[in-house]
């Protein structure tokens, strides 16, 4: 894996206004990395600001500060033709293939347009692009798959269309956002290794958005863990599932399926994060088994727990 | 062992304008008191199926039912009207799938208390339905107070909570959980699926807990029934270690290389090639013999064996497995 970044934000921070409330705060200056060819996937409970870090990585959402970095450019504020240019670069699949196809029209019209609009193609050569990314996400013959509507095809098979779509472009990065949330688990496997696949053919980079650790492990170098709209741990997914730093990377592990953990789970108490841009100290502090004084008084800052694995909380000092 | 609830050659047909089309075929299983049974299997496999013929909710004009449903050895398909209103909810209860949305909008929780308690215990007090309703509600660890709250003022997994709360209201021996957690977030989850576990022990129930998820499953129940296409493919105590795959029948260990797995050394997955039969196209064989590795000719055109008992296989290539004393998880 080469070590060059493709893809990073500075202190990304997306805030939605609430009437007659403090903004909610979505993602809270989340700064991140992706390299080219590695995949950094990005778990938390529902809520945590996983789909709005995708979103504004490909510039579907300006943030509301910070700054988006690809390739070493600024890209935060880009808009009309280049911002065109950067969906050839970067695109977004996401967790309903059914929802995020139109059902009137076939298998090839759903690509039949990235192809025209990001790359200009037409004719035979477009129709030769055309086979190619079927052939490529495994949907042959594609002769027959190009006909095809969705309502035709399974819940796998139209993830496969989604990612061709998102491929049409020749994108180096994606954001895969629980591209396989919604699939039983066999067809999730092949989901899964055909992305990793892809991943090597065409050197791409992603961000692997998901709530299960499991897949996050299988298919990331590095994972990232958010809590109500923060950064609260990164680290190699190898440290990140077997030596988290972090206690409500530590909660999320022993809640996860498959996990070896027994007795009650480490938390104090349930309940959702305030995502009130009021907030202050560690947004973990109300359920926190290891609150201390300052916890809720202050945000903890990512610091290093090795040269590879960060976390933000005071007990890591 | 006492068995609480006796499945016994199930076949289930839902009626289509193209005819009748198989959801169960010759489905048999039993639970006993003070335990869980797992029943996984893929969407469309008829776990949902299984949990509405059990309850008997299946309307004649909806599906065909064969086979017999014993409680506590009486027989659901035998009982009158009446008598079936009186067995539901005392002696087997069931939490729907999307249950938690279920509550009715207009009714506070107590409301809804009062009315499964009124209808099930003649001369009930207004007092003792009260302080029912509290040590339920507390059982499952909410505030008594809740029961003053309506559905939408209170969080998926509160709601949840509710409805176990509610299925246990009078007691039952028996039951039915259909994929009772999947909607949530993984951390209330598997609180909720603590207290289910404590809550059977406490109360000797028997559970059949369905999942579509092998991992959440393998650290409930005592015993797991994998389905396919409507059958039974193997009932198992074995754990699901990869390295006892080979133990298990072929459809389950395909589940078993297909899921990533959270702890241990980073093994590969691979799916299971193909996708289930077409329901209305099903040969005499084995139903999962276009996807196996293990096929031999005559799986084909062999129906599968008729099992029954705490674990079988069913299988033309492999034996069962080995009894051994039950354990516990
Ligand atoms: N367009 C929007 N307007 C207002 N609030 C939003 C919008 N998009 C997301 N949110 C809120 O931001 C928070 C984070 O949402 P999201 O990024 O979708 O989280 P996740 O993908 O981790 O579930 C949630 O509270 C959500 O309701
Ligand atoms: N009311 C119905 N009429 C006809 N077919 C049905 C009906 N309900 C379910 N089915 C079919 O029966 C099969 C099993 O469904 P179900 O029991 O819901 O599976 P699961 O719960 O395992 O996803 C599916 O093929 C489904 O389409
Ligand atoms: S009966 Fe035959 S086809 Fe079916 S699972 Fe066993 S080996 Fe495979
Ligand atoms: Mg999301
Ligand atoms: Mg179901």
């Amino acid at each position: 894996m080469s070590a060059k970044i493709l893809v990073s934000t500075d202190h990304v921070t997306v805030r939605f206004p609430r009437p007659g409330a403090p903004d909610l705060v979505a993602s809270r200056a989340v700064s991140l990395h992706i390299a080219t060819q590695e995949t950094l996937g990005l778990v938390g409970e529902s809520g945590s600001g996983k789909t709005t870090m995708g979103r504004t990585l490909v510039r579907l959402l300006t943030p509301s500060a910070g700054t988006v970095w690809f390739e070493g450019k600024d890209v935060t504020h880009i808009h009309g033709s280049a911002l065109m240019r950067y969906h050839r670069n970067a695109q977004m699949i996401f967790q309903d293939p059914f929802a995020s196809l139109n059902p009137f029209h076939t298998v090839g019209h759903h690509l039949a347009r990235p192809l025209a609009r990001l790359r200009h193609l037409k004719g035979h050569e477009r129709q030769e692009a055309l086979d190619e990314l079927l052939t490529l996400v495994g949907l042959t013959p594609s002769a027959v798959f190009r006909e095809k509507y969705p309502h035709e095809l399974s819940g796998g098979q139209r993830q496969r269309v989604a990612i061709a779509r998102a491929l049409a472009g020749g994108p180096s990065f994606i954001v895969a956002d629980e591209p396989v949330s919604m699939l039983d688990v066999s067809l999730r496997a092949e989901i899964l290794t055909l992305l990793e696949s892809l991943q090597e053919r065409r050197g791409l980079s992603y961000l692997y958005i998901t709530h299960d650790l499991a897949s996050a492990r299988y298919l990331s170098h590095r994972i990232a863990v958010m809590y109500g709209g923060s950064l609260v741990e990164i680290a190699t997914a190898e440290e990140l599932v077997q030596a988290p730093a972090h206690p409500y990377t530590r909660l999320l592990l022993a809640a996860t399926p498959g996990s070896p953990h027994k007795g009650p789970l480490p938390e104090t108490m349930q309940g959702a994060p305030d995502l009130s841009a009021d907030r202050i100290g560690c947004p973990f502090a109300p359920r926190c088994p290891s609150v201390m004084d300052q916890c809720s008084q202050v945000m903890p800052e990512l610091k290093a727990v090795s040269p590879s694995h960060q976390a933000a909380c005071f007990l890591n000092t | 062992m006492t068995e609480a609830l006796v499945v016994d050659s199930l076949h289930v047909s839902y009626i289509t304008q193209s005819g009748l089309v198989p959801a169960l075929r010759n489905v048999s299983l039993s639970i006993a008191s003070n335990e869980i049974l797992g029943l996984v299997g893929e969407s469309g496999s008829g776990k949902s199926t299984m949990a509405q013929a059990v309850m008997r909710l299946l309307k004649p004009d909806v599906a065909t039912v064969d086979g017999r449903i014993l409680v506590d050895g009486q027989d659901l398909y035998q009982l009158t009207p009446e008598e079936l209103r009186l067995t539901r909810w005392r002696k087997i209860a069931m939490v729907f799938q999307s249950s938690m949305n279920a509550l009715n909008p207009v009714l506070s929780i107590q409301e809804h208390f009062a009315d499964t308690m009124e209808a099930h215990i003649p001369g009930i007090t207004r007092d003792e339905i009260l302080k029912r309703t509290a040590d339920l509600l507390e059982q499952v660890r909410l505030d008594p107070a809740v029961a003053r709250s309506y559905a939408h003022e209170l969080s998926g997994g509160m709601r949840q909570r509710v409805v176990i709360a509610l299925s246990l209201a009078l007691d039952p021996s028996v039951l039915i959980m259909d994929e009772p957690t999947t909607a949530l977030d993984v951390v209330v989850q598997r609180s909720i699926l603590d207290e289910i576990a404590a809550l059977q022990k406490q109360r000797q129930l028997a559970v059949l807990f369905i999942s579509h998820d092998f991992n959440l499953v393998s650290g409930l129940a005592n015993r797991i029934a994998v389905m396919y296409a409507g059958e039974i493919m193997e009932i198992t105590d074995r754990g699901m270690a990869l390295e006892d795959a080979r133990e298990h029948h072929p459809y389950t260990q395909g589940l078993m290389r297909a899921a990533p797995r959270l702890v241990g050394t980073k093994v590969s997955i691979e799916g299971i090639p193909g996708e289930p039969p077409d329901m209305t196209q099903l040969g005499p064989g084995c139903p999962f013999f276009d996807r196996c590795p293990e096929r031999l000719p005559m799986c084909r055109t062999t129906p599968l064996p008729s099992k029954s008992g705490r674990v079988y296989i069913r299988c033309h290539a492999m034996p069962d497995p080995v009894v051994e004393k039950v354990k516990r998880p």
